[in-house]
């Protein structure tokens, strides 16, 4: 709740600077007022029915109490209009989080009255209405086109399909071009007339969220936006949605749910299911600290859910190595202040994608054994030998993967094979340290009844972990940029690498005597 | 109740119990789960612990199984203290839990290799022993499957031949038959009598009270973390004061009564 307030506050603040910004510009203020708020209304209707659809095809048909609620007496509608409001609680915060802070920000931009926000909070209203029924009766659609309950790949396909739906027509209609620019503002800069907003409307006529972001403008600058139409629109479009989800959204999940929670769980065992080759196991590793990796391993590999967020990690990482490959570092390389600066960025980025990657699945790692614990424990294997294996594996992946990545930039910023070498030093370190800090604090604190482990990276010890590894990367990143520094100055950067080092070392050493100390009195409880 | 053989392959060696308590004790924040416990059982034993919900059954098997550490008292698996060497004595248990949790993505048999390699069993032996005691328990047409799609029956099945596979000297087994079909329950039945005939030692703990009278050749009733009454079925009728025909029901509903 304190990250969404506080990015509620930001936004606030971003938004309201940015329509006083507009409110100056004279003739292109009103056409630009109409495209922000446009622009705010369709993200604010593509994020709520993207989640409306990821959530509901879980909520809605594979909720973990949908067996209970289908064997007690509760009609199928009262437990759809239970799914629904559900999943549109959980899956309206885009109205909170992105859609409130713009009317607030608007209203304080055009000094409105307490009447303009209650007709606002009006028109969020129904716009929430319609993004929830919509949600609805696409969430049910779906269900009744899959036909099976949907397993977590089915829902990320469909996601995934209904974003680059949006990308492809946000991005082709949307997002405004020069010459889009050229045409809504040009003959009002020549003549000194408003620009016009005909244009504005034309681009955004088709999204269900034009005629709440016409009536926002309407009522806020006093310029009328829409037609009568549209005008109908904003109240007919949530009604006829609302109807369309009681009626046919309400017949196909009536239709589909019965037959849909006979195809999971226990009852589906008769049904085919996925099968591993009839091999035995381990296939690549030996030994039973070995035979444990490659369970870890596997686990990863058969989990959609756990290759998604290693996916979308991996794109960040991605977007990062094309910045650093497309960046112009060779024309900075003469300047030594720019050159320490960018260095220690390259640090303190290399740490925050260790950081991402160790708290979702290194730190978890011992806790996520979960109910399953009990077969580590009962088992003749040293919980601290599982720890230093685990921590062989993710200090060789996390240095794998984004040392050469960091070196890259490195070698194109710096020319002196000295401070190559340190930089290559310092960025192993920090691979080996933040997976091992990590890794020793979770098995440290583990919690082997939370399943979750976002939860998990945020209890206790999850922060403590990320506070000291956020504050570790950046005194390498300092050390970093000093090595830089007394490179180009001449000197050596050995004294600074020892200090690094020393550091690492320390670091490591005290997490690994921790998770020791404590491994000796744990339980699988 | 089944006569007890004291000779065989599983505990030829040893003279002492397979299994001893000492004092055991534990203490959770508020409640004291399992309260100055001691007991013994001995190689060609089956011994049985019953008791109400909430008596300690399942923490002293949690703590024998290495789940849980003492507040105080000890566990000696053949003579081997288990806190003090937990890698040495858990090579000598098998352990099957309350509730047969799995690695819900690795099929049945993986998982039963994974245990064969813990307990490092050598590969072809382990498939040799997964495939005949697959067969035994009819659950070799689903092993290849993800055990997400087990059945409790086939996730009980697997545990046991998981605790079985590396021919432990001590099986300690909470609810042994919860799930099975009555043919694989009689047949585990047998498993663990010509087990004990082995020479190994069982410790078997449950609510299943017939179950508990076939296969058992000592019992312990478990109140409040303490042994309420200890001995074979003729002690304790003696201690009841009961019919030679009583069954251990009656026994327990006695016992139960008195407390």
């Amino acid at each position: 709740m304190l990250v969404f307030g506080a990015v509620m506050v930001a936004e606030y603040a971003v938004f309201r600077r940015a329509l006083f910004t507009i409110g100056e510009l004279g003739a292109a203020s009103a056409a630009l007022t109409l495209y922000f708020l446009e622009s705010v209304m369709v993200l604010i209707f593509v994020l709520a029915l993207l989640s409306f659809v990821a959530s509901g095809l879980w909520v809605y048909y594979r909720a973990r109490d949908t067996r209970l609620l289908l064997a007690a007496p509760i009609p199928l509608g009262g437990l759809y209009a239970l799914r629904s409001v559900e999943t549109f609680t959980l899956t309206s915060w885009p109205l909170g989080v992105v859609g409130l802070p713009a009317l607030l920000a608007l209203g304080a931009a055009y000094r409105q009255d307490p009447g303009f926000y209650a007709y606002g909070a009006v028109v969020l209203t129904c716009f929430a209405a319609l993004t929830g029924a919509g949600g609805a009766l696409v969430t049910t659609a779906a269900g009744a086109a899959l036909r099976r309950a949907p397993s977590r790949l089915v829902v990320a396909v469909t996601v995934a399909v209904l974003l680059v739906a949006f990308i492809a027509l946000v991005g082709r209609n949307l997002v405004p071009s020069a010459v889009d620019f050229h045409v809504m503002f040009e003959p009002g800069t020549l003549n000194g007339k408003p620009a016009s907003i005909k244009f504005i409307e034309g681009k955004f006529a088709l999204w269900p969220s034009h005629p709440f972001a016409a009536a926002l403008y309407t009522r806020a600058t006093g310029g009328p936006a829409g037609s009568a139409a549209t005008g109908w629109a904003l109240w007919l479009a949530p009604l006829g949605a609302l109807l369309g989800a009681a009626t046919l959204g309400r017949r196909l999940y009536g239709r589909t749910l019965p037959a849909m929670a006979e195809s999971f769980g226990p009852a589906a065992a008769a049904a085919p299911s996925p099968r591993a080759a009839a091999s035995g196991f381990p296939r690549w590793l030996s030994g039973p600290i070995g035979a444990l990796i490659e369970r870890d391993l596997i686990a990863i590999a058969r989990s959609p859910h756990e290759l998604g967020r290693a996916a979308f990690i991996a794109l960040l990482l991605l977007l990062y190595t094309s910045f650093i490959v497309i960046a112009p570092l060779r024309e900075v390389a003469d300047r030594p202040e720019a050159v320490a600066r960018l260095l220690l960025f390259s640090v303190i980025a290399s740490g925050y994608f260790i950081t991402a990657f160790g708290l979702r699945f290194v730190f978890p790692s011992l806790s996520l054994e979960g109910r399953v614990a009990w077969v580590f424990f009962s088992s003749p294997v040293s919980a601290f030998r599982l720890v230093m294996a685990r921590a062989a594996l993710y200090v060789s992946v996390l240095s794998v993967v984004v040392v050469p990545i960091a070196m890259i930039g490195v070698v194109r910023l710096v020319r002196e094979p000295g401070l190559v070498a340190t930089m290559a030093a310092l960025l192993l370190l920090l691979a080996a340290t933040t997976a091992t800090l990590l890794l020793a604090f979770g098995a440290a604190w583990p919690d082997f009844r939370e399943p979750n482990p976002e939860t998990l990276s945020t209890s206790g010890g999850g922060l403590a972990g990320t506070v000291i590894c956020l504050l570790y990367v950046a005194g390498m990143g300092w050390i970093a940029r000093q090595a830089a520094l007394a490179s180009t100055g001449g000197g050596s950067t050995v004294t600074w690498l020892a200090i690094g080092a020393v550091a690492s070392v320390a670091l490591i050493t005290g997490a690994l005597g921790l998770a020791r100390w404590r491994l000796r009195t744990l339980e699988a409880r | 109740m089944p006569d007890q053989g004291r000779s065989g392959a599983l505990g030829a060696t040893l003279n002492g119990p397979l299994l001893r308590l000492q004092h055991l004790t534990k203490q959770f924040t508020t409640q004291r789960a399992v309260d100055d416990l001691s007991l013994s059982v001995a190689p060609g034993e089956v011994y049985g612990l019953i008791g109400p919900n909430g008596s300690g059954k399942t923490t002293t098997v949690k703590l024998i199984a290495g789940l849980y550490r003492p507040t105080a008292g000890r566990v000696e698996v053949a003579g081997i203290d288990l806190h003090q060497e937990p890698e040495r004595a858990k090579r000598l248990l098998g352990y099957v839990p309350d509730e047969p949790f799995a690695y819900e993505r690795m099929s049945g048999r993986e998982f039963l290799h994974l245990i064969g390699e813990l307990w490092a069993v050598p590969a072809a032996e382990r498939a040799r022993k997964i495939d005949e005691l697959a067969d035994l328990f009819r659950i070799g047409s689903t092993l290849d499957a993800y055990v997400e799609s087990y059945s409790r029956g086939s996730r009980q099945k697997l545990s046991l031949i998981a605790a079985l596979l590396h021919a432990p000297r001590l099986l300690v087994i909470d609810e042994p038959i919860v799930g099975l079909d009555p043919e694989s329950a009689a047949r585990t039945r047998e498993l663990l009598a010509d087990y004990a005939a082995r020479g190994g030692a069982v410790l078997v703990c449950t609510h299943t009270l017939a179950f508990a009278e076939a296969v058992c050749h000592r019992l312990g009733l478990l109140r409040d973390g303490r042994l309420a009454a200890e001995g074979d079925l003729p002690t304790l009728r003696a201690l009841a004061g009961a019919a030679a025909g009583d069954s251990l029901e009656d026994l327990y509903l006695h016992f139960a009564a008195r407390s």
